[in-house]
């Protein structure tokens, strides 16, 4: 009797699924992640090569990285890495089959959300 | 496939509403996923309001007051009504969890009824469960031995044995935690998702099964078991407050012990 093709049952985050801390914080954990292979990993290594090709090279991306859209991508650097580094050390504990109750993913979530912000703080305020 | 939208053809629409009978005061309004097969038209969700002071406490009484007094044609499976069969695990109010152990004062606001995520839909909240099912055959979920027993007595278990097993044999398969899991939304064809996975360590860490290493064998594979990245979706959603996370953890770790990191 059944003729129509059967439909797929809603399923996204956010609409259909809520977002909790779980799906959050490994989504963010992925975005830092690439954001870093990406962006900051690059940058460092284009920042390397003009340091190698002298002083006129170095003080044009000096500029640059001192203006408006620089500060923008170093500050989304240190941030990601910052939470990338206590989110994969999450993921070691967690490998170690250590705090994986609820209580504790949540726990340690809200510590990588407020340790990631703190330094990241740290890291800009020593640059500065 | 990483697939972030519904096909069109998928996409539920605006339904119906039906309003609770003149005078209730107490009133709540459900949307609920409906789709007809013999229609051949898109999913829907209709809207009932009801009337909480005559009705149980609970989201599945509420869906069986809609079925008994609104709309007989609403399909859905329930059996225990007390959060040992599994039939009624769906989507409420954005997690999965059991229609009969979730009470409906729990909820803020209006209730939202789907069927369990990224599975096809056989009926309104009836989703297809073949290939989870045939998942779960695939690990072999029986007691697998090579040595002869003796002829008079059982396979025996100290008490510390037996301990091991909590938390891994209250385990209903009602699919809350598979269907929670983005990873098995986008890998299901193959990864085993956490509540099949927590099945395999349930025999792994059974001291009576003799087939670790094959069981070990079957599991060590980059999307059957790998495919989990600690998301946790599963444990925070699980109406038996089980922990799949950790058992997958737990088969790692078996398996990295093994091959000798």
């Amino acid at each position: 009797m059944t003729t129509s093709k059967r439909p797929m049952s809603p399923y996204m985050l956010g609409p259909y699924y809520k977002f909790q801390i779980t799906s959050v914080l490994s989504i963010l954990n992925r975005l830092t992640g690439v954001f870093i292979a990406v962006v900051s990993a690059p940058l460092l290594l284009c920042w390397l090569v003009v340091l190698a090709s002298g002083e006129q090279a170095f003080v044009g991306l000096s500029a640059w990285l001192g203006g408006g859209l620089g500060k923008l991508v170093i500050a989304a650097s240190v941030f990601s890495f910052s939470f990338h580094l206590l989110g994969g050390i999450r993921h070691l504990i967690w490998d170690a089959g250590w705090m994986m109750e609820m209580s504790q993913v949540r726990l340690s979530g809200w510590l990588a959300i407020v340790g990631s912000v703190l330094l990241s703080i740290i890291i800009l305020g020593l640059g500065l | 496939m990483l697939e972030l939208r519904l096909a069109p053809e998928s996409r539920p629409l605006k339904g119906q509403k039906y309003a609770a009978a003149e005078g209730s005061s107490n009133t709540r309004i459900f949307h609920v996923y409906r789709w007809d097969p013999d229609k051949g038209e898109n999913p829907r969700i209709d809207s009932y309001e009801i009337d909480l002071d005559d009705c149980g406490p609970m989201v599945l009484d509420a869906i069986l007051k809609i079925k008994n007094e609104i709309d007989p044609s609403l399909t859905f499976r329930r059996s225990c009504r007390e959060g040992i069969c599994g039939s009624c695990a769906m989507n409420i109010d954005g997690t999965n969890t059991l229609a009969c152990t979730k009470p409906i004062r729990e909820i803020k606001g209006e209730v939202k009824i789907n069927p369990l995520p990224h599975l096809q839909v056989v009926k309104d909240l009836v989703p297809d469960m073949t290939h989870f099912y045939a998942q779960y055959a695939s690990i072999k979920p029986w007691i697998r031995t090579q040595s002869v027993p003796l002829p008079d007595q059982e396979r025996l278990q100290s008490q510390d044995e037996r301990e091991k097993l909590d938390g891994l044999y209250e385990c209903i398969l009602c699919a809350c935690c598979s269907t929670s899991c983005p990873s098995y939304w986008w890998n299901g064809d193959r990864y085993l998702g956490p509540a099949i996975l927590l099945q395999a360590y349930r025999w792994l860490a059974d001291s009576r099964d003799e087939d670790t290493g094959e069981r070990l064998d079957a599991l060590d594979d980059p999307f059957r078991l790998y495919r989990c990245h600690t998301i946790m979706n599963c444990t925070s959603t699980c109406p038996k407050g089980l922990n799949p996370a950790k058992a997958i953890a737990e088969t790692k770790k078996m398996l990295l012990e093994r091959n000798g990191a």
